[in-house]
């Protein structure tokens, strides 16, 4: 027998009422489990122990994934293994569809739930940045009260965030594409199964013209917490992208205390490991986004 | 606890401590040695086993979270027809050395040849991506991979039944 986790008291609520009761009646350290896929590691060398664990597997109302015309609608249990395989997700939001791919490994995915790599937080989790260019909404749910947080409030830093001790996260929402937007996300591993030096999320909207209308730059991994890059963003405003997309490390405007180092690599490196993925994802975002125009002309 | 699930086709109940991981189950309640203990930290892939039909790491899973669910390890899965021809295959290309890791490989492909067309390269190195070998260099696992996905996709069942290899 290899690791085990510490004890603790394990809970199997069925409805979501019932994990709602548990959270908020349960005193001491308490930790919803979903797919566990990140939490399970952390019992395993006990750098976390809990008094109690509450499996949300149970609850099947919490796995779903509704694409109509307001826009996506995930439910947190929700597997990734099952985003990268849907081919909805994939044509509409190929950011999710590239971040999902991009999570671990398949025995990983299939056990990871969208939830979980949202409210684990940790700065190398792939969905936090892409749902942050895509301005969603996630709502949390107490005995009390339901509230919706913005993505960009919801974040705080490394494996902290809005989620308050007694609330669970029950829902994502992606608000439906501007016509002529194209999506994407890119991140850099220095070898296949180490954690990403850097990720980034673009979300590109363009006019008639081919130039940019509207333009969201997402940089990850290498912060404390994923953050857009307005000073990017603004540089790329109404500007054709068909050529060089023209970022440099001037417009870089992130301050030390921001970077999150996960790796020995220098900072020259890391900067230049950021320019090209920022590079790579405003690139192929731009590309998808005129792929919209040219196919209506 | 209580765990009631379903292991390689029968109904199982089984009293386990919550803190115990699926693995140590498999191995230790059940003695099913197929599954094996490689890093214990979710990279290597050697104690792959299907949940419900999709490969997970059963180093990387409470025993409770499988509840109520279907688990399949390779020593239920050996009379499948394509396990027969995904070891076969294995065997005649070298796919092995020292067979440490070949249970979670053989897992792993044959999830991807249940989905019942050709795969290409690609898709054959992305579904073993979550298995570490360090013996083979993955190049004649993939082409023992490839060679059962042509038979399986390619020959007609009554070419396999002549050859012996039918169901």
């Amino acid at each position: 027998m290899g690791f085990t986790p510490a004890s603790f008291e394990y809970r199997r609520p069925s409805t979501l009422n019932e994990a709602l009761e548990l959270i908020s009646d349960l005193s001491g350290d308490v930790r919803i489990l979903a797919g566990g896929q990140s939490l399970i590691p952390l019992l395993k060398t006990r750098v976390a122990s809990y008094d109690y664990l509450i499996d949300i597997n149970g609850i099947r109302s919490l796995n779903y994934y509704v694409h109509d015309s307001d826009g996506d609608f995930y439910g947190p249990l929700y597997r990734i293994g099952s985003i990268a395989n849907n081919d909805v997700i994939k044509e509409n939001f190929p950011s999710i569809n590239e971040a999902a791919r991009s999570v671990a490994d398949t025995q990983i995915r299939n056990m990871g739930t969208i939830g979980g790599n949202i409210s684990h937080s940790d700065p190398g989790n792939d969905i936090p940045p892409v749902i942050l260019s895509l301005d969603a909404v996630i709502t949390l749910r107490s005995k009390k009260q339901e509230r919706r947080v913005h993505s960009p409030d919801f974040f705080y830093g490394p494996y902290e965030n809005a989620i308050g001790p007694d609330e669970i996260l029950v829902g994502i929402e992606i608000p439906r594409l501007k016509a002529n937007t194209g999506t994407s996300f890119v991140k850099f591993r220095g070898t296949a199964r180490e954690f990403s030096l850097s990720s980034a999320a673009s979300r590109i909207t363009v006019d008639g013209d081919l130039r940019v209308s509207n333009a969201v730059v997402v940089l990850a991994s290498c912060l404390m917490k994923p953050t857009r890059l307005e000073e990017i963003e603004a540089e790329l405003m109404d500007r054709n992208l068909s050529g060089d997309v023209p970022v440099s490390s001037n417009d870089l405007k992130v301050k030390e205390d921001e970077f999150f180092y996960r790796s020995e690599v220098s900072f020259d490196y890391l900067i230049k490991v950021i320019i090209h993925t920022l590079k790579s994802s405003i690139r192929s975002a731009y590309r998808r986004a005129i792929k919209g125009v040219n196919n209506g002309a | 606890m209580e765990l009631k699930f379903t292991l390689n086709g029968e109904k199982r109940q089984i009293d386990v401590e919550p803190r115990k991981l699926l693995i140590d189950v498999l191995r230790d309640d059940f003695g099913l040695t197929s599954v094996h203990s490689g890093c214990d930290t979710a990279m290597c892939g050697a104690c792959t086993v299907l949940v419900d039909g999709k490969p997970v790491k059963s180093c990387n899973l409470l025993a409770m979270q499988v509840q109520d669910s279907e688990v399949q390890t390779l020593e239920g899965l050996s009379n499948e027809h394509r396990m027969k021809i995904l070891k076969k295959s294995f065997l005649k290309n070298h796919g092995l050395q020292c067979g440490f890791c070949t249970s979670g490989m053989l897992i792993s492909s044959f999830y991807l040849l249940k989905k019942g067309r050709e795969s290409d390269d690609d898709e054959i190195r992305e579904a073993i991506e979550g298995n570490i070998c360090r013996c083979t260099g993955y190049v004649s696992i993939v082409k023992s991979i490839r060679e059962a996905d042509d038979i399986l996709n390619k020959t007609s069942l009554e070419e396999l039944e002549m050859k012996g290899e039918g169901r």
